[in-house]
């Protein structure tokens, strides 16, 4: 949609060009990754860039195959038929593992005990492709569809699909449950019906049971372009045929679908007999970037130092130091980073600095050392490069001064095994202290949207307006902060009060914040964060830490800067805040925390267990688990699961969610260090729910460390 | 496919990030270029101002600057560039432009660029530039490094076979140099180009064709005086 306006004027590098890709990569597919998948010869999993009705990787209809899509790759799709609306997000968890989450409304679907015209259902997804394609053998995969939710769309299947040149892939399976309902030949033991409920817990008893039926269906890729498709389908769809939805005639689906330049597709079908349906995709892959390696300016270049006499006469003279300093700070500053402190003796100096740009850690090494070597007499051997964060030393890169100028055309590695990476615990000893640096006063006025989702009554509602953020940074380690939002529109007020489950009331009651008040105060904070010691670090908020609730928050993090591994505790007392007084507080306190166990399990995965007392007073645990990409894209899932009951907690047994997290520099092809994160989680109750205080430690603390700087280590030279 | 509709939700979102001010680099710059690139895109927007001409870029160049001179042009982007030597180190001879955008040279082969996207972080070329400098053909082999979209490495290998075509004379603003035109043909994987340097006598590339990557492509670069 944006085709026409990309001729602009002389640029090294087209920007509007760059943020159009990348925002159409948001939306939609790397035509570069399409290509890749399209030359390279399928040696291992058996991958398409087609997806189904449901939202998974397919090369049929309605039905599933055993494909996958290219690893990491991310697809939103929409589909409509017979009063259905799918919209699937799926994501290429590993090579061989596809998972979904997928929300579903059926106009006129007859539910007992359900009065509104549409029937709202969620569902999650897992596909798993248990065996590579060979030059006779087919690609198998086994997969289960709604296997935590109510199981309106449970099913599970076994499926074969072999390619037969370039062109044609042929698919066979056998399915149970929905995908068992038409013509079934066998039946394996009876399946429990009855599948309406609270859902939200795995429907074991069910997998695999009761009849069984087979589906398959043929794939032609015309051209790159276009692809048709047609398949014997094993849904009987009897609910929705029972309700009048639409008539089912006969078993085969037809269809035809178009992929367009940046990978987005739309498929027309004709269904059972003329039912016509549709469906239209978008995909991006976190693996691919609009502008790899980004589109920043160059960087300072080493200024190497000649055969003279390396004369130390300099460090006695204040005049020298002071200039030095001043075009240290200049140099730090072309690079939009900040200079806090620093310690220059005749032989070494030490930059302590503050991030506010690269995403990368390794990037600031690089230039902010290449820029050292620029200002530095030529008896300084040893530069160091000290991060902070809230004026807190994360970390400390000590680099020699010959090997910049030796390597600065060598692969990055090289710096990489002559780098020493300490703990900064001790990092701001002896440092002088930049006169501009403290106390400051950071601000933005900025737009804000806040979204809830699955209300039945109206699937999104958002709030929408302008939020005035102001930090105080007193002196290193101390910041005061506060935010004011003022709605301009919004229709979250209407959320109808959660019905009573006999817990307090945390989050449930979270329309009642927005409900008559424009103006709010979601913060409001004194934060104090600290070093205890080696690989210890500390912080301590106090004040209205968030829209529900005020009070104070401790944390201790354990996490040495060349471990995977980090421990952390997190100790709160809060009280309720009032729904309609920014300062006032309700009659309900309580004493929260949680244990937290922090884990890189390396090839990009990460896994965080928090086990604790939750808002609610329930006690229990939060698994989270993520891929991460060096870029700083992730995508991960969590679920928690307290000792209240499943039907306490109401509809979804236990709160549970996907999240991801978009670096913007990814999209605008320039470093920033801002992100844009958003999830997908059940409804809002209040079992299982955690204080939101900002400026929790790991996030701040990781990137500094050994393991963060390793997966960008190429930037260097960057 | 945005409906009139449609475009004045995109403009008010935008107009509102545009909005967006403050101190804070983090909160508001990122929102800007987000907004401005998505005002332009609906046609809308601050334009960018359109680029000096190719002679005028020669002119102002060699008012500003003493010495050496080379001119950049990238013509799958529209660009041309004065470019002038800023720093040498370890044989490598780094070329801006005025808005610091960064080429590396190996006598005269590019072995690094910065700031165009997808650049070439390093390169070894000295087999080639042996063949090429001498002016006589041969076989070598190249090693090219660039970054992958999530920052990892991607080393490109290829082999690459050096000719030498006939004697050409260059002639560009101050420069002209009788040389002898050399071709490189290069492959190795999915990787395949060509480039062709112009050598003269003491050795020297005057004007060549590079290949920078998957998004650069082919760079010409022709030096401005002698």
């Amino acid at each position: 949609m944006f085709a026409q306006r990309r001729a602009i004027a002389a640029k090294w590098l087209p920007e509007v060009e760059t943020l159009l890709s990348g925002l159409s990569k948001l939306l939609s597919g790397t035509c570069a990754l399409v290509l890749c998948t399209a030359a390279v010869p399928q040696a291992e999993t058996l991958t398409t860039t087609s997806f189904n009705m449901y939202g998974l990787p397919s090369g049929l209809i309605d039905m599933p195959t055993a494909e996958m899509a290219p690893d990491a790759q991310f697809t939103s799709t929409i589909s409509h038929f017979a009063d259905s609306t799918r919209v699937t997000l799926s994501f290429q968890i590993a090579p061989r593992l596809t998972g979904s989450f997928r929300y579903s409304a059926v106009e006129g679907l007859q539910i007992p005990g359900y009065t509104l015209s549409s029937y709202y259902d969620r569902s999650f997804d897992l596909r798993y492709q248990f065996l590579d394609e060979g030059t006779y053998r087919p690609a198998m995969a086994v997969g289960l569809r709604d296997f935590i939710g109510t199981g309106l769309y449970g099913s599970e299947y076994l499926v074969a699909t072999k390619s037969l040149g370039d062109k044609w892939r042929v698919t066979g399976g056998v399915g149970w449950g929905r995908l068992g309902s038409a013509n079934s030949f066998a039946s394996s033991g009876t399946r429990p019906t009855g599948y309406l409920g609270t859902g939200g817990l795995p429907s074991l008893d069910k997998f695999f049971r009761g009849d069984m039926a087979a589906f398959g269906g043929v794939t032609y890729q015309h051209s790159d372009k276009l692809r048709l498709k047609m398949e014997y389908s094993s849904d009987a769809y009897t609910q929705e045929v029972g309700d009048g939805l639409f008539t089912r005639d006969g078993a085969l689906n037809f269809g035809a679908e178009y992929q367009f330049a940046q990978g987005a597709q739309l498929g027309l079908y004709a269904m059972h007999g003329g039912n016509l349906a549709a469906m239209v995709s978008f995909s991006t892959n976190p693996k691919t970037a609009p502008v790899p390696g980004s589109a920043d300016v160059a960087p300072l270049a080493v200024l190497p130092r000649g055969k003279s006499a390396r004369d130390l006469g300099w460090s006695t003279q204040p005049q020298a130091v002071g200039q030095t300093v001043a075009n240290l700070k200049t140099l730090v500053e072309f690079e939009g980073l900040t200079l806090e402190s620093y310690k220059l003796t005749g032989t070494s100096v030490r930059l302590v600095v503050r991030n506010p740009r690269f995403e990368a850690g390794a990037q600031l090494l690089g230039r902010v050392a290449r820029g050292a070597t620029r200002a530095l007499p030529a008896s300084v051997e040893t530069i160091t490069v000290v991060q902070t964060s809230h004026g807190v030393p994360l970390s400390s890169a000590s680099f020699k001064r010959s090997d910049l100028e030796r390597y600065e055309y060598a692969p990055a590695e090289v710096m990489y095994d002559r780098m020493v990476l300490t703990d900064g615990a001790d990092a701001l000893e002896g440092t002088v202290a930049m006169t501009d640096a403290y106390p400051r006063f950071e601000w933005a006025l900025t737009p804000y949207v806040s979204m809830s989702m699955f209300d039945p009554q109206s699937p999104v509602r958002a709030d929408g307006g302008l939020k005035l953020s102001g930090d105080w940074h007193i002196a290193p380690g101390w910041v005061a902060s506060g935010d004011i939002t003022a709605k301009l529109a919004g229709n979250r007020d209407e959320l109808r009060p959660a019905t009573s489950t006999g817990l307090p009331l945390v989050r449930s009651d979270f329309a009642e914040y927005s409900r008559g008040q424009d103006v709010a105060m979601p913060n409001l904070s004194l934060a104090y964060y600290g070093r205890l010691g080696e690989d210890l670090y500390s912080r301590v908020t106090t004040g209205y830490l968030e829209r529900g609730f005020a009070g104070v928050s401790g944390e201790v993090l354990w996490k040495p800067v060349g471990s995977r591994l980090a421990l952390g505790g997190e100790v709160n007392y809060v009280a309720k805040r009032a729904y309609d007084d920014a300062f006032g507080l309700q009659d309900y306190e309580v004493a929260t925390g949680h244990g937290s166990v922090y884990y890189d399990m390396g090839e990009g995965y990460h896994v965080q267990v928090d086990a604790g007392r939750y808002l609610a007073g329930d006690w229990g645990a939060t698994v989270a688990i993520d891929r991460e990409f060096a870029n700083g894209w992730s995508i991960g899932a969590y679920a928690t699961k307290t000792n209240i009951s499943a039907a306490q907690f109401g509809e979804g047994s236990f709160d549970k969610g996907i999240r991801f997290t978009m670096p913007l520099a990814w999209a605008l092809g320039t470093s920033t260090r801002a992100k844009t994160s958003a999830s997908v989680a059940s409804l809002t109750r209040d079992g299982g729910a955690r204080l939101r205080v900002q400026g929790r430690l790991y996030e701040q603390v990781r990137d500094a460390h050994e393991p963060e700087l390793a997966k960008s280590w190429g930037k260097f030279w960057r | 496919m945005i409906t009139k509709y449609g475009v004045w939700v995109v403009v008010a979102a935008a107009g509102l990030m545009l909005a967006s001010c403050g101190n804070s680099p983090t909160r508001t710059d990122a929102n800007k270029k987000l907004a401005v690139g998505v005002l332009q895109s609906v046609g809308l927007g601050p334009k960018a101002p359109p680029a000096p001409s190719e002679a005028q870029q020669i002119a102002g160049a060699m008012v500003e600057k003493t010495g050496d001179l080379r001119m950049v042009r990238i013509p799958q982007r529209d660009v041309a560039a004065a470019i002038y030597p800023v720093q040498r180190n370890q044989g490598v001879r780094l070329w801006a432009s005025a808005d610091q955008r960064g080429f590396y040279f190996r006598d005269g082969m590019l072995v690094a660029t910065r700031g165009l996207g997808g650049d070439l972080m390093q390169a070894e070329v000295r087999q080639s530039l042996a063949h090429v400098t001498s002016r006589r053909s041969g076989r070598a082999l190249r090693v090219h490094r660039y970054l992958t979209g999530d920052n990892q490495p991607d080393l490109r290998r290829v082999n690459c076979r050096i000719t030498p075509m006939g004697q050409e004379a260059v002639r560009y603003a101050a420069m002209s140099a009788q040389t002898v035109k050399m071709r490189e043909t290069c492959e190795g994987g999915e990787t395949r180009f060509e480039n062709v340097y112009w050598v003269s006598a003491s050795g020297k590339i005057v004007r060549s064709v590079q290949w920078q990557g998957d998004m650069g492509g082919m760079i010409e670069f022709i030096d401005i005086r002698n």
